[in-house]
């Protein structure tokens, strides 16, 4: 188990450095600069900034010096936001993200696993139906569609909560219903397949004949055996969650770190590009090898060469 | 992806409002119960790249340093002309060439170091210091040897144009005699910054716990895409003045979400351009806290005057006659656009407009046709280069082309950056674009036609501008002053580098419990004389924002 972790984080590493790579000449291709503004900076002004961030000098050296700091894991400055270094950007936003993230993940989880267990034990009656009815809208509806309408009914109309902003629990509650709602769906889809199939096991009809109480068959013996594909999908999932909440944090006004994975590109600034690109990067390859771990202890069958 | 979850959410913000507004008539766009405490909550909009003056880049930015800094002159927060601020008086020379500030003596710093003569000769020499990379720095560039030692032609600070006569009095010379210096004096890029502080902590002496100011307001909080709090200053010399303890700026960028904090309360101010113009048509004549003021802007379509077929006058004239400017603010922007056919937007004091070509699609046609292309016969295909946002108009132009000249023109839109950059090469036939006044002078914009002006970007070389410039920039009779950049004005006419199309307008969203925000035709305000009126419900007739 071990040499396995081991051995995933070592094959990380030209991963990482790829990205790294891709990354900063893919932007050097896009036109304009980080400080190309709509009133002209004189050439001279121009030629000053360019000297202060050592963008005059050719772009291999230039590569050179960012993986050199790279490797004592500098990002740099911002250029957009120069009072700011890219590590601070990250360890400022990402505990946003992080906890929008995961508010949204329990909410997905809870509906989710709810919904589809539902779903699996009416299977064909009008509940399951109703559930299904929810997981066709949930799933048609992207985020920046839900999230306006919660704001709408809940803030606007009925002032249960705020619209906008981040710091108390009550603005936790419609972004992360927004964010949580298209894994919800997801989630109670793929329980309620795999439930209705694990129903029809000899186990289930072994425990049932033994008297097992309902409830315990269900949430117990059945849940266990369906939440398989459930993990596997949570390994993207978690990460896709967190890194995914650009359009939620932007119509909520949360200080997160998507906006700035987003926005940097736009403004062209490089050192925060290539940080959050790397950042989100690390932060894949650690959910995907949490997952592989996890699916050891959920089927033990599983061997890892 | 990102423009059409804009155009959705777009208009489901548009529904909330009609539905808002037809469900509960009030005269005021949402929530108006004022905020707790001495407080007040304004959205700042996208978030300033700098909190240092020094190294300001605009709007943004600006309207957070004037709560915290203050430079010679300030800006009157009513009529928004300059007042004593750190100086609190100045002697000009006959020939309008040199400046000599007194320094108050009870002007302080935060830390409670006095602001001294020295403050500022070390303020502007880092500002024009090549390595400080100071964008703004052009402002400073009117001060004799300024642009010299900018541009490292020379590289001795005592060779700048100003000088500290004693801790208290600070003299300045100038090039030429520019009339609106005092403006100028009282702008970010002139602002005193704590060389203590800088020297200590570098790019990071704005963080909260390090920075030092002089305005009438101190930073306590700074979260990056959030909010900047600040808190009355107890050293600012004009204390008396500051009536609100305590403000909060939030810095929303998405100005639908901006516009819902607003409704549910949660800001008291909006100011440009926080109300998305989508809305306006709605709120317009139904809330009395919206408020639309013409600002000294400008939208223009500049033209490449080198590049066939607009290197001949006659093509560029017959575009811009053939634009019924009207027909886009009433009909298609409805946003409080005030069209206009003049470069230099109506507001500067004592600026007599020249009269400008109308919309005339008859001589349009005609003068197309002298052009050699009569009925648009052989017109090459033209494209017009717009930033992500500006389609509508560009198709409005691309109609009236088509109908009143029978000329066929596309539309390129560009992702923002790359618009710039083809902007700033002058590598496109026609570009829409918009310029923003900088101070109360129609040299803000007369300036930008000059032929060495970096922001021309039209390849408009013309002697005969550039020699009216020159002379303007000589005169000292304001009134004669004004005369010459008039003819300037109609110089533009004739040579058409630019078609102007419309004034910006800013438009506002202000609680009626909101006292001391003024009118203005431009958008940094200091806030000293806002405060919170909680009987503003027994006062009606006094409600809204005019003060």
């Amino acid at each position: 188990m071990i040499r396995f972790i081991l051995k995933r984080l070592l094959l990380s590493i030209p991963v990482i450095f790829l990205v790294a790579t891709t990354t900063f000449f893919i932007m050097r291709l896009a036109p304009g600069g980080p400080f190309l503004s709509e009133k002209a900076i004189p050439p001279e002004i121009m030629a000053n900034l360019q000297a202060k961030y050592g963008l005059d000098q050719p772009l291999l050296v230039q590569y050179g010096r960012y993986l050199r700091n790279l490797i004592q894991l500098d990002l740099g400055p911002s250029y957009k936001y120069p009072d700011r270094t890219v590590n601070q950007i990250i360890a400022e936003g990402f505990p946003v993200s992080l906890q929008l993230g995961l508010a949204a993940l329990l909410f997905a989880l809870i509906v989710g696993i709810f919904a589809g267990v539902v779903a699996a034990v009416k299977h064909g009656k009008a509940l399951d139906h109703l559930a299904m009815a929810f997981v066709s809208i949930g799933i048609s509806l992207p985020t920046f569609v839900i999230g306006p309408l919660l704001v709408f009914a809940f803030s606007l109309t009925l002032y249960w909560f705020p619209p906008a902003l981040w710091g108390s629990p009550s603005q936790l509650v419609l972004p992360a219903i927004t964010l949580g709602m298209p894994y919800a769906v997801y989630i109670a889809r793929l329980t309620r397949t795999e439930m209705v199939e694990v129903l029809e096991q000899d186990y289930i009809r072994t425990a049932r004949a033994k008297g097992v109480s309902e409830f315990r068959l269900l949430w117990k013996h059945a849940l266990n055996g369906s939440m398989l594909p459930v993990v596997s999908f949570l390994g993207p999932g978690v990460a896709d969650i967190v890194t995914g909440s650009i359009v939620v944090e932007k119509i909520f006004a949360i200080p997160g770190l998507g906006r700035f994975f987003v926005e940097s590109a736009f403004s062209r600034d490089y050192t925060t590009v290539l940080g959050t690109v790397l950042f989100y990067a690390v932060l894949l390859i650690l959910a995907n090898l949490a997952v592989d771990i996890f699916y050891k202890f959920l089927d033990p069958r599983i061997e890892y060469q | 992806m990102a423009a059409l979850s804009q155009v959705l959410i777009a208009w489901l913000a548009a529904l909330a409002v009609l539905a808002a507004t037809g469900c509960r008539r009030s005269e005021y766009f949402g929530s108006v119960e004022p905020p707790e405490g001495n407080v007040f909550r304004f959205n700042v909009g996208p978030e300033p790249e700098f909190l240092d003056p020094g190294m300001s880049t605009g709007l943004y930015d600006s309207r957070i340093e004037v709560l915290l800094f203050e430079g010679l002159t300030a800006k009157n927060p009513a009529t928004l002309l300059p007042r004593p601020g750190m100086a609190e008086r100045w002697d000009i020379s006959p020939d309008g060439r040199i400046y000599t500030f007194h320094l108050r003596a009870d002007a302080l710093w935060s830390d409670g170091h006095p602001v001294t003569a020295q403050d500022f000769v070390y303020s502007w020499t880092r500002v024009l210091t090549p390595a400080t990379g100071a964008r703004y720095a052009g402002y400073l560039y009117p001060i004799v040897n300024a642009a010299e030692f900018n541009q490292g032609k020379i590289t001795d600070p005592s060779q700048l144009g100003f000088r500290a006569l004693d801790e208290h009095t600070l003299e300045v010379r100038l090039n030429d005699p520019v009339p609106y210096f005092l403006f100028l004096a009282g702008f970010s890029t002139f602002y005193p910054v704590p060389r203590a502080a800088i020297e200590r902590y570098g790019e990071h002496w704005t963080d909260p716990d390090h920075i030092v100011t002089n305005g009438p307001f101190l930073l306590v909080e700074h979260r990056i895409h959030d909010r900047i709090v600040v808190e009355r200053n107890p050293k600012y010399w004009n204390r008396q003045e500051v009536r609100t303890e305590r403000i909060i700026a939030y810095t929303v960028d998405d100005f639908r979400t901006a516009t819902n904090m607003y409704k549910a309360g949660m800001v008291d101010w909006l100011p440009f351009p926080s109300v998305p113009p989508e809305f306006l048509p709605y709120m317009r004549g139904r809330y009395k806290d919206l408020f639309t003021y013409p600002q000294i802007a400008l939208m223009y379509y500049g033209l490449n005057t080198t590049r066939p077929p607009l290197d001949n006058v006659l093509v560029r004239r017959a575009l811009s006659l053939a634009i019924d400017r009207g027909a886009i603010t009433e009909g298609l922007l409805r946003g409080g656009e005030t069209p206009t056919d003049h470069f230099v937007p109506a507001g500067f004091p004592g600026y007599p407009p020249p009269p400008a070509p109308a919309y005339d699609p008859e001589q349009a046609k005609k003068l197309l046709a002298e052009a050699g292309y009569p009925h648009g016969q052989g017109f090459p295909a033209l494209e017009i280069m717009i930033p992500p946002d500006r389609r509508p108009v560009a198709e409005a132009a691309q109609q009236m082309w088509a109908k009143n000249l029978n000329i066929h023109v596309t539309i390129q839109s560009e992702e923002f950056s790359s618009w710039l950059k083809r902007w700033d090469r002058v590598d496109y036939i026609i570009a829409a674009t918009r310029w923003i006044g900088d101070y109360l002078d129609p040299s803000t914009f007369t300036d930008l036609m000059e032929s060495t002006n970096g922001n021309n970007n039209t390849n408009y070389n013309s002697p005969a501008y550039d020699g009216l410039q020159a002379q303007a920039r000589l005169e000292l009779d304001p009134v004669k002053r004004l005369q010459i950049l008039q003819r300037g004005e109609a110089l533009i006419f004739q040579d058409t580098p630019v078609i102007p199309l419309y004034m910006l307008s800013a438009n506002e969203l202000v609680k009626p419990y909101v006292r001391g925000i003024h009118p203005a035709t431009w958008d940094v305000l200091p806030l000293n004389h806002v405060w919170i009126d909680r009987e503003w419900n027994r006062r009606q007739s006094s409600a809204g924002r005019p003060e």
